[in-house]
């Protein structure tokens, strides 16, 4: 019964442990070549024509500049046009941030919302040679094009979901701002599924933790199995994945503690009968007369009576009988068979 | 008699009258559209102990803006605005470490607004780190 009891514990535990869903592409590589960031960018007079490039280590520092995370900069000659080289940037795809500065301003300088917001984000690698388009608006950046990357587009895609809605949030009442935020953790869930790329997929995870309006812990354990969690991008995935594993860990303890504290206990039973027919054979004939008597509920002086003998040997006799039975009471006496 | 009994009457009344016509003056023009504007200023000098400025919103405010800008001279300052449910709502962190591109100062701005804000406390936190800097804070309410 204990086999059969293992055999359909070894079977629930392969079940924890199944996964479904499908991977993120692995998008081949372009073949080698130069890498380069190139791009036109109309400025009106108030911006200084210098263009800089900042890594971006995590998702939490979109919002934080310092005057290390500035990799390069680039001049924006007179027809608009910059140019930055990546040979020195790492080969995986990462996210940066481009942004200019008003004239007169210190060049480390992060202004995040209103009219005179000064940056945006593009994701690079050493193989990508991507060209931007950046029409004059207000602010700037605001319909920049990313030729020849779907991967940016898409990236771009989520980041400009996300920000419309913010925009139209503030501008409405709170009852329509919920029903935008409801459509905007629906919107995310979408993307999520259908995007192949791993950093605007994760990208989306990061952002969806602000709009959901329910946890769905199924969905974001496939995810998880999906994307890259190797990247720094992924922090919050690699917590969930570790929790799930930690979880089904200790799922598969719990069958284990469930199945062996009934075979330790019967375990335990066997040695004790066990221990108790081997403690009987030792039993010399009196102790053997006497337990018969202890076995009837005899006290010690009924029984001195019976056998004729001393109350003091009675219970010499009774504490032997004890010990190579290993039992420690009349009443386990009496229990025994 | 009777006329100056009514001359009389009217003349205390009239006055009267005339003054809660006012009063309901003042209460219209008030509750039309009144904005608040506050403004702080904080230096720090190498500290790194948080601050929070607390915004009082009421039920009657119909937009709320903040524009916040920030000039650090060295070390690193956050700063988060949060909403009466202590959520974060917007952010920005601004730091100043040696570099090739080290300069005076580093300048972070940030503005916000949002129509019918939640009523009850907004916070402006300030997360410093041994941070040497000015920051502006200005906090526009609009009521009615």
């Amino acid at each position: 019964m204990i086999l059969n009891l293992i055999i359909i514990s070894i079977i629930g535990f392969s079940s924890l442990y199944s996964s479904s869903g499908y991977k993120l592409e692995n998008i081949p590589q372009e073949k080698k070549q130069e890498a380069i960031l190139s791009g036109k960018i109309d400025l009106d007079t108030s911006w200084d024509q210098v263009i800089y490039l900042s890594l971006i280590p995590t998702f939490n520092e979109m919002n934080a500049i310092s005057n290390q995370m500035i990799v390069a900069k680039a001049i924006v000659d007179s027809t608009g046009y910059f140019e930055f080289d990546l040979d020195f940037i790492p080969e995986e795809t990462r996210l940066y941030r481009l942004h200019i500065v008003k004239k007169g301003d210190n060049l480390v300088s992060l202004i995040i919302g209103g009219q005179n917001q000064n940056h945006t984000f593009i994701l690079l690698n050493r193989s990508m040679n991507l060209y931007l388009t950046v029409p004059e608006s207000i602010p700037p950046f605001t319909n920049t094009i990313y030729n020849g990357s779907e991967e940016n587009a898409q990236f771009q895609e989520v980041y400009q979901l996300i920000t419309s809605i913010e925009k139209e949030a503030s501008e409405s009442n709170s009852a329509k701002r919920t029903l935008l935020y409801q459509q905007l953790h629906y919107d995310l869930i979408t993307f999520m599924d259908t995007s192949r790329f791993n950093l605007p997929v994760l990208y989306a995870y990061y952002e969806y933790g602000n709009y959901k309006i329910y946890s769905d812990k199924a969905f974001t354990y496939s995810l998880s199995e999906r994307v890259d969690l190797t990247t720094p991008y992924s922090l919050g995935l690699t917590d969930i994945q570790n929790r799930n594993q930690n979880s089904g860990n200790l799922g598969a303890y719990y069958w284990l503690i469930l199945l062996i504290i009934p075979g330790i206990w019967y375990l335990w039973q066997r040695y004790q009968q066990n221990d108790t027919i081997s403690g009987y054979e030792e039993l010399s004939v009196q102790e053997r007369r006497i337990l018969d008597l202890l076995k009837q509920g005899k006290t010690n002086q009924e029984i001195s009576d019976e056998c004729s003998i001393a109350i003091s040997t009675v219970k010499s006799h009774v504490s032997s009988i004890y010990s190579k039975l290993n039992i420690r009471s009349r009443k386990e006496a009496m229990n025994l068979q | 008699m009777k006329k100056l009994i009514v001359f009389i009457f009217s003349f205390t009344f009239l006055p009267f009258l005339y003054t809660q016509a006012q009063n309901t003056d003042q209460t219209e023009s008030i509750s039309e559209g009144a904005n608040i504007q506050l403004s702080r200023i904080l230096s720090l000098e190498g500290e790194s102990e948080i601050k929070e400025i607390n915004i009082d919103v009421s039920e009657k405010t119909t937009h709320l803006e903040f524009r916040v800008q920030a000039i650090i001279e060295s070390g690193e300052l956050t700063i988060e605005i949060m909403d009466p449910k202590n959520r974060k709502r917007w952010d920005i962190s601004v730091g100043s470490q040696a570099s090739d591109y080290a300069d005076e100062y580093v300048r972070g701005n940030i503005q916000k607004s949002i129509n019918e804000p939640e009523a009850g406390l907004w916070v402006v936190k300030i997360i410093p780190k041994k941070v040497t800097c000015e920051i502006k804070i200005d906090n526009i309410m609009r009521e009615g």
